[in-house]
């Protein structure tokens, strides 16, 4: 999908005058499915379309369309144009919550943070639990720049909504930006849990544990780097880097009677093959800046980078 | 007067990455050399991170390869920091951002940090004001903190940068090459430390992004 969507985009760049409808469909259809947050190219594409194709949408996707071109816009600072784009989707639907969450999000847009608020506690007082209006609320609080309070509205969010991946991804954000790294490190321990495939939460969480510091941090890390190394094959960078970044901070002496210590004591050579070959690779040109940096990780013990 | 002076392409590659990651903080080490009585030039910018500015992992390697470069391409070396915070507000160095600055001060005791300021940055592209970026420096075991802030000569902070000047002085060109560059797309071209640990191809180096400015900007001697 991605080399479609790349293939469309140098299709609609190279159009003479106005694209044509089908490209535009094609490309804010791939933008949805594939959630890339590209916002200027969506409001351009999607105003044209908007502009001159509605007849060729059908009525769902037309206002999904309407919804999509709405939040890019938002995005992209572009606000007279937001406003019209709601403006339509409220007449259309007037009734609706979606429709309301909008509304909120113009007023985000602008600063108006006081307005926004109003609108998402009378939803909330109608519908106290509605998903999408206390996702608004820790927007509001992050942009309002009162991390602390967007950290609370986001854990009672959780409370209630625990399978919500990004909201995890997003909470453990948060809390690095306050530099609680326990705390952090705490959803990402219930991200492995929701998806124990995902190799890339093996290395966030190891990063965390690598930036708290200390003996056994830097030994759990270590673990979780290995599971990361294991799980892309040996083709993670980060995981391959931080299995030596810790082996460098862990002092203690292996007895080398079992496999596992003989293993940990083989790991950080393995792991600096592994990265002189990806480099000879993939970037050659840098082999002289890395080479160095192996060398003293290799070689230094407790002393890190 | 005692000045920091940036060469435009370094700017160019602060603004590119911050076009290129406009939702995102990003942050970077700034390369160039320092000169008697604290003058400091910087001709280049090295641009690390937009997800993890709060973990070690990525910032330590970046900043070891970057120093790696430094003594094998020689000529200049880490002079500073540079950040631009997601959020849109007045151009401060946040907590997390000291602590990174004292780092790369390690490895310079005269670095100064430069923060890209969303507000004035919003005035740059509207032509209204001219310089998006601000000054931080070293006051002694003080921190760090904004230069030419009404503090006087006086101060322990003697020989740190007091001004931040753009190299030829030509705000207006600059703007102008920005713009040219967004247009064109460039700033996607641009590849930071932490693309190129999840793709090794991608240059963090930016030789080609450095060399189609040259194309990009006729007449310009980079």
């Amino acid at each position: 999908m991605e080399i479609e969507l790349e293939e469309i985009e140098r299709q609609l760049r190279g159009a003479k005058g106005v694209p044509s409808a089908d490209k535009l469909i094609k490309y804010l259809r791939l933008m949805r499915d594939l959630r890339i947050r590209d916002s200027p190219t969506v409001a351009r594409y999607g105003n044209i379309l908007l502009r001159h194709f509605k007849s060729h949408l059908s009525e769902e996707e037309l206002w999904t369309v309407h919804e999509q071109v709405a939040f890019a816009a938002l995005d992209s600072h572009a606000l007279q144009f937001a406003a019209s784009v709601i403006q339509a989707i409220n007449r259309r639907f007037p009734e609706s919550v979606r429709a309301k969450r909008l509304q909120g999000m113009y007023y985000e847009a602008v600063g108006d943070y006081t307005h926004a608020e109003g609108i998402y506690r009378d939803l909330l007082g109608q519908d106290p639990a509605n998903e999408m209006i206390l996702k608004r609320m820790v927007a509001l609080e992050r942009s309002r720049g009162n991390v602390n309070a967007a950290i609370e509205a986001l854990r009672k969010y959780l409370d209630t909504f625990a399978n919500d991946k990004e909201g995890w991804e997003e909470l453990a954000e948060l809390y690095l930006e306050v530099q609680n790294y326990r705390q952090a490190a705490f959803c990402y321990e219930e991200l492995l849990m929701h998806v124990p495939g995902n190799s890339s939460y093996y290395v966030r969480y190891a990063d965390i544990l690598y930036t708290t510091g200390g003996p056994t941090n830097y030994k759990t890390a270590r673990s979780y780097y290995a599971k990361a190394i294991e799980l892309t094959a040996g083709g993670s960078l980060r995981a391959l880097f931080g299995v030596l970044a810790c082996s460098a901070h862990i002092t203690d002496k292996v007895a080398l009677q079992d496999a596992r210590s003989r293993a940990q004591i083989e790991l950080p050579e393995v792991t600096s093959q592994a990265l002189l070959r990806i480099y000879k690779q993939h970037a050659p040109d840098k082999l002289p800046f890395v080479e160095p940096i192996l060398a003293k990780l290799l070689s230094g013990h407790g002393q890190g980078i | 007067m005692v000045a920091c002076t940036v060469d435009q392409v370094a700017f160019l590659k602060v603004l590119a990455h911050a076009a290129k990651f406009p939702s995102n903080s990003i942050n970077g080490i700034l390369l160039g050399n320092c000169s008697e009585g604290g003058n400091v030039e910087i001709h280049d910018a090295i641009p690390l991170c937009h997800t993890t500015l709060t973990l070690a992992p990525a910032l330590e390697i970046g900043l070891a390869q970057v120093e790696s470069y430094t003594h094998i391409a020689g000529g200049f070396k880490i002079v500073g920091y540079y950040q631009s915070d997601a959020r849109f507000g007045p151009g401060d160095l946040s907590p997390l951002g000291r602590k990174i600055a004292d780092k790369v001060s390690e490895h310079q005791s005269d670095a100064v940090v430069i923060v890209l300021d969303n507000k004035r940055l919003e005035q740059f592209c509207k032509a209204q004001a001219d310089n998006p970026f601000e000054l931080f420096h070293r006051d002694g075991t003080k921190g760090w903190k904004r230069s030419g802030s009404g503090s006087s000569a006086a101060d322990s902070g003697a020989t740190a940068p007091k001004v931040l000047q753009l190299k030829g002085n030509d705000w207006k060109q600059l703007r102008e090459e920005f713009f040219t560059m967004f247009k064109q797309l460039k700033h996607r071209t641009l590849y930071d430390f932490e693309e190129h640990l999840d793709d090794p191809a991608k240059d963090w180096l930016n030789r080609n992004f450095s060399a189609a400015l040259k194309f990009v900007l006729p007449g310009n001697a980079l």
